[in-house]
C-alpha cells in the first residue's frame, strides 16, 4: 500500500487552503456582527445582554420569552439585533416586574442587570436585649454602637461623595442625588450609557420637590433619606424607567449601609433592610 | 573517520563550537525559534491589552488554522493507520523473496547491524530488547547485535556481556561496547553511545568479517525497542526497493505499546500523540525526520561520521547531517511499519509527570536545536538546491514556533482581550462573538479525537489480565485531556527548550527513566 501520493496532497492543501481563506473572512464578519438579511443585503447587527439575579426569573425583549435563568445559568445574550429600541422585562414570583428600554447599535452590545426588588420589604426594628419576635432582631451591643457610630461621621460635600463604589460616587446636591462616574480615563459602564455609543459621566438619581440628606450606595442602586423622614432606594442606570421605591417613613430618619446592610435610624431606634 | 575539510561544520554542536562571525551568526539562529515564540506571545499580550479588537481577530484566525489544519493532518493520519494495518498483514518475507529485479542486492547479502545502547536499564528490559530481535521471522543469523554500554555505569558492561553470551550463536555477533566516559568533544548521551558503539562494530565484526559497508543495515534503538515479528523483513524490503537505498534512512512509526496499560493516563495521551504526529510524518515524507529508532545504510553513515556526539536530539540530527553532507540528496523512507517501546511510567503519578515534561523538553529542545543547525548549515553549503532549504527551513521553524505558541493561544492568551479588553472592547459584539466562534472552531477540532480514539484502540495490545475492563473505557476517554497535555507538555517545555536555547542554557542528555511493573 503506497502513501498519500504527492499529487493527492497537494490538492487536499490547496483544498483546505482554498476553505480557510473562503471562511475566515465570513467568520470575521460574522464575528464583527454583520449579517445578511432579505431585502437589505449585509446589515450590522448589535446584541443585547441580560443578567437576572435569581434563578427562575422570565426574561421577555419586545414581549418574546428569550428564556428562564436556572441555578447556574443567569445570564442571556441575545445577538442578531437590528439597530433600535427594545423593551425588556423580567418577572419572578413574589418580585416587582423589571422593566428596562435600551437603545442596540451596529456591532456593538447593550448590557443590563436586571435588579428584582421583592414585592414585600419587612423592615426590623434591632435591638440589643430581650427575644427575637417577628419585625425585631436581636443583635450584640458592639454590633448596635457600630451602627449608631456610623451615623455620626458626616465628610460629604458638593465635591466630595457622600459614598463611593465601583468607580461611582454618589452626591447630594440641593436636595438632588447624582452618581457620578469618578474615572477621568476608564470607560464608564453601561448604566451610563443613554445607547453604547453615547455614555454620560453623571446623571440625576432624583431631582424632585424632596430635600435629600442622605444617599448611599445599596446593592445595585442608592438608598437616600429625605428630610421629611421618608427612605428610598433607585436603580442607578441612566436608561428608562428605573426603578424607584419607597422603602420606609419615620420621623427624622437617616440611613447608612453597613456590611451590604441599609440601617435606619429613627430617633434612638434602629433598622435594618435587607433586599 | 575525518570529515572532508569542506563539511568542516557537519557536527556543529552549539555557537560555542564557532568563533568570529560564525559564532554570532549560529547564535542569533540559536536565538530565533524563541524570538519567534515569545514575540508571537508577546504581540498577542500587548495587543489583548492596547488593540483588543486586532487580538480577538487573531484569535479567530488562530483558531480557525487549527482546525483546518487538524482536518487536513486527520486525513494524513488516517490513511496511514490504514498502512500500518496493512503493513502489518503483509508476509514481508516473501515479499523480500518476490523481489524480482537487482539479484546483487538480494536479501541474504545484507547484514542488519543492531545497535542496542542503554544506560543503567535493568537486564530483564534489554532481554525483552533482544527476544523480540531473536524471534523475528527472519534469519538471525543475518543479524549482528551491539549491546552498547556507558562506562559511567559499572553494571552495564556484566549485563551487555551477559546477553551477549547467551545469544552469541543466535546472532551473525553480538558483542559489547563501553562508551568510555568523559571522551573530548563529547557529552553524555546516547549520540556518543551510538557513534561509539559503530565504529566499535565496524572494526570488530564488519572489518573482521570482510562485509561490505553498503551491504549492512544499521538499526539504531533504544534499550526498549521491541521489534515485530517481521521488521527485519519489512526493512529489507524497503532497502532492496529503494530507489538509491543509501540516500536514505528509514523510519519505522515509533508505539509506546510495551507498558501502556500500566501507563498513567497522561502517559498514554502523550505516548500516543507522540506516535500519531509521526505517523502523520510518514504520509509527508519530505517533512520526515528520523526519530528514535530508525536505520539507515552503515556506508552513508560512516561516511558521514557517525551521530553527533556534543548534542542532545541525535536521532532527528542524524538526518540533518546527512542531509547536509550528501548536499541535500537525502530523504527519509517511511517504513509504516511499528515498532514498540515504552511509554513514560515512574514509580510515582508525580514522577511520572515530571519525566514526562522532561521527555517532552528534550524532545522539543531537538525541534529548536536543529532549526539553528539546519540554518547555519545551508548558509555554508551552497550545493543543495534553494528550494529544498527553504522549504526545510520554514517547515522546521514553523514547526517549533507553532509547538510552542499555538495551544497557549488558543487555550489561554488568546482569550485574554476578554479579561483585560477595557470596557470598550466589551460593548462590542466581538467580544461577544470571540467565545464563541472560537469555541466552536476547538470543539470541532476536537471531533478529530474521536478518530485518535479509535486508531489508538487498535494499535494497543490485547488487554492483559492484571488490567482491569475500566482501564479499556478510560483508554478512549484519555483524550478528553489533550487540551491539557498540548499547554504544559508541548506549549510550555517547547517555550522553555527554546528560552534555554536562547538566553545559552543548554540542556544536556536526559536518559528517560524505564519502569515497567513486574
Amino acid at each position: 500500500m503506497q502513501p498519500l501520493s504527492p499529487h493527492i496532497r497537494r490538492l487536499y492543501l490547496l483544498l483546505f487552503i482554498a476553505m480557510f481563506l473562503a471562511v475566515l473572512p465570513i467568520i470575521i464578519l460574522y464575528a464583527d456582527g454583520w449579517r445578511y438579511r432579505e431585502g437589505f443585503g449585509f446589515v450590522r447587527t448589535g446584541g443585547i445582554f441580560v443578567s437576572v439575579p435569581y434563578p427562575d426569573a422570565d426574561v421577555q425583549i419586545n414581549g418574546n420569552t428569550v428564556g428562564r435563568s436556572g441555578f447556574f445559568d443567569r445570564s442571556f445574550y441575545v445577538g442578531n439585533l437590528a439597530p433600535a429600541a427594545y423593551s425588556i422585562n423580567v418577572m419572578r414570583e413574589d418580585y416587582l416586574p423589571w422593566s428596562r428600554v435600551v437603545v442596540v447599535e451596529p456591532q456593538l452590545v447593550t448590557d443590563v442587570d436586571a435588579f428584582l426588588f421583592p414585592k414585600r420589604i419587612e423592615p426590623v426594628r434591632l435591638a440589643v436585649s430581650g427575644t427575637a419576635t417577628t419585625g425585631v432582631a436581636v443583635i450584640s451591643r458592639a454590633l448596635y454602637d457600630e451602627y449608631v457610630a456610623e451615623f455620626g461621621t458626616t465628610t460629604a460635600s458638593t465635591t466630595v461623595p457622600q459614598d463611593e463604589s465601583d468607580g461611582m460616587g454618589v452626591f447630594v446636591r440641593d436636595g438632588d442625588v447624582f452618581v457620578r462616574w469618578m474615572s477621568e480615563d476608564a470607560f464608564p459602564p453601561s448604566r451610563f450609557c443613554g445607547r453604547p455609543s453615547f455614555c454620560v459621566r453623571e446623571f440625576a438619581i432624583e431631582r424632585g420637590s424632596d430635600e435629600v440628606r442622605t444617599a448611599r450606595f445599596f446593592r445595585t442602586g442608592v438608598a437616600y433619606a429625605t428630610g421629611d423622614g421618608a427612605v428610598y432606594f433607585a436603580e442607578a442606570d441612566v436608561r428608562p424607567t428605573p426603578l424607584n421605591v419607597q422603602l420606609f417613613e419615620a420621623p427624622d430618619a437617616d440611613i447608612r449601609v453597613v456590611d451590604d446592610a441599609l440601617i435606619i435610624k429613627s430617633g434612638t431606634i434602629l433598622y435594618e433592610i435587607t433586599l | 573517520m575525518n570529515l572532508p575539510e569542506q563539511y568542516w561544520y557537519l557536527h556543529t554542536a552549539r555557537a560555542g563550537d564557532l568563533t568570529g562571525r560564525d559564532y554570532y551568526l549560529y547564535r542569533f539562529f540559536e536565538m530565533l525559534p524563541a524570538i519567534l515564540s515569545v514575540g508571537t506571545l508577546g504581540l498577542f499580550i500587548v495587543l489583548s491589552f492596547y488593540k483588543p479588537v486586532w487580538a480577538a481577530y487573531l484569535t479567530i484566525v488562530f483558531a480557525a488554522y487549527w482546525f483546518f489544519k487538524t482536518a487536513y493532518l486527520s486525513i494524513h493520519l488516517r490513511h496511514d493507520f490504514k498502512r500500518v494495518r496493512h503493513n502489518l498483514q503483509v508476509n514481508w518475507r516473501e515479499r523480500v523473496l518476490d523481489v524480482p529485479h537487482l539479484p546483487a542486492r538480494a536479501g541474504s547479502h545484507l547484514l542488519h547491524l543492531v545497535l542496542v545502547p542503554f544506560y543503567d536499564e535493568q537486564y530483564e528490559l534489554l532481554k525483552e530488547t533482544v527476544d523480540a530481535i531473536a524471534a523475528s521471522e527472519w534469519d538471525t543469523k543475518r543479524i549482528a547485535i551491539v549491546f552498547a554500554a556507558e562506562a559511567r555505569v559499572p553494571q552495564g558492561k556484566g549485563i551487555g556481556e551477559r546477553l551477549a553470551a547467551e545469544y552469541a550463536d543466535r546472532f551473525f555477533a553480538a558483542i559489547v561496547t563501553e562508551h568510555p566516559d568523559g571522551l573530548e568533544g563529547e557529552i553524555p548521551g546516547k549520540g556518543s553511545n551510538l557513534s561509539y558503539a559503530a565504529e566499535e562494530a565496524r572494526t570488530r565484526i564488519l572489518d573482521a568479517h570482510q562485509v561490505p559497508y553498503e551491504h549492512v543495515v544499521v538499526s539504531a534503538f533504544d534499550s526498549d525497542t521491541v521489534v515485530y515479528p517481521q521488521y527485519f523483513a519489512c526493512l529489507t524490503w524497503y532497502v532492496l526497493t529503494a530507489e538509491r537505498p543509501e540516500r536514505t534512512s528509514f523510519q519505522p512509526v515509533p508505539l509506546y505499546n510495551n507498558n501502556i496499560w500500566d501507563a498513567p493516563m497522561l502517559s498514554r495521551v502523550m505516548a500516543y500523540s507522540a506516535s500519531f504526529w509521526q505517523m502523520i510524518q510518514q504520509e509527508r515524507p519530505e517533512k520526515l525526520a528520523t526519530f528514535s529508532s530508525h536505520a539507515v545504510l552503515f556506508k552513508p553513515l560512516y561516511e558521514a561520521g557517525y551521530w553527533q556526539k556534543n548534542m542532545v536530539s541525535e536521532d532527528s540530527r542524524i538526518f540533518w547531517n546527512l542531509f547536509v553532507y550528501f548536499d541535500g540528496d537525502y530523504r527519509v523512507t517511511p517504513m509504516a511499519y511499528p515498532v514498540s517501546m515504552d511509554a513514560n511510567v515512574a514509580t510515582t503519578f508525580w514522577g511520572t509527570i515530571k519525566n514526562i515534561y522532561k521527555q517532552q523538553r528534550r524532545w522539543t529542545y531537538g525541534t529548536a536545536e536543529n532549526a539553528a543547525y539546519i540554518l547555519f548549515t545551508f548558509l555554508k553549503n551552497p550545493r543543495i538546491p534553494s528550494g529544498k532549504k527553504i522549504h526545510a527551513v520554514f517547515f522546521q521553524l514553523e514547526g517549533a514556533w507553532s509547538l510552542a505558541t499555538h495551544p497557549l493561544v488558543l487555550f489561554a492568551i488568546g482569550w485574554l482581550p476578554l479579561f483585560v479588553g477595557g470596557a470598550a472592547f466589551h460593548t462590542t459584539v466581538l467580544s461577544y462573538s470571540l467565545p464563541f466562534i472560537a469555541r466552536a472552531f476547538l470543539t470541532a477540532a476536537m471531533f478529530g479525537l474521536i478518530v485518535s480514539a479509535a486508531i489508538c484502540m487498535y494499535l494497543i495490545p490485547d488487554r492483559p489480565a492484571h488490567a482491569s475492563r475500566h482501564r479499556s473505557i478510560f483508554m478512549v476517554l484519555q483524550w478528553i485531556l489533550v487540551p491539557f497535555t498540548m499547554v504544559v507538555f508541548s506549549s510550555i517545555p517547547g517555550l522553555e527548550s527554546q528560552l534555554r536555547l536562547a538566553v545559552g542554557r543548554y540542556l544536556g542528555f536526559w536518559v528517560t527513566p524505564k519502569n515497567r511493573t513486574q
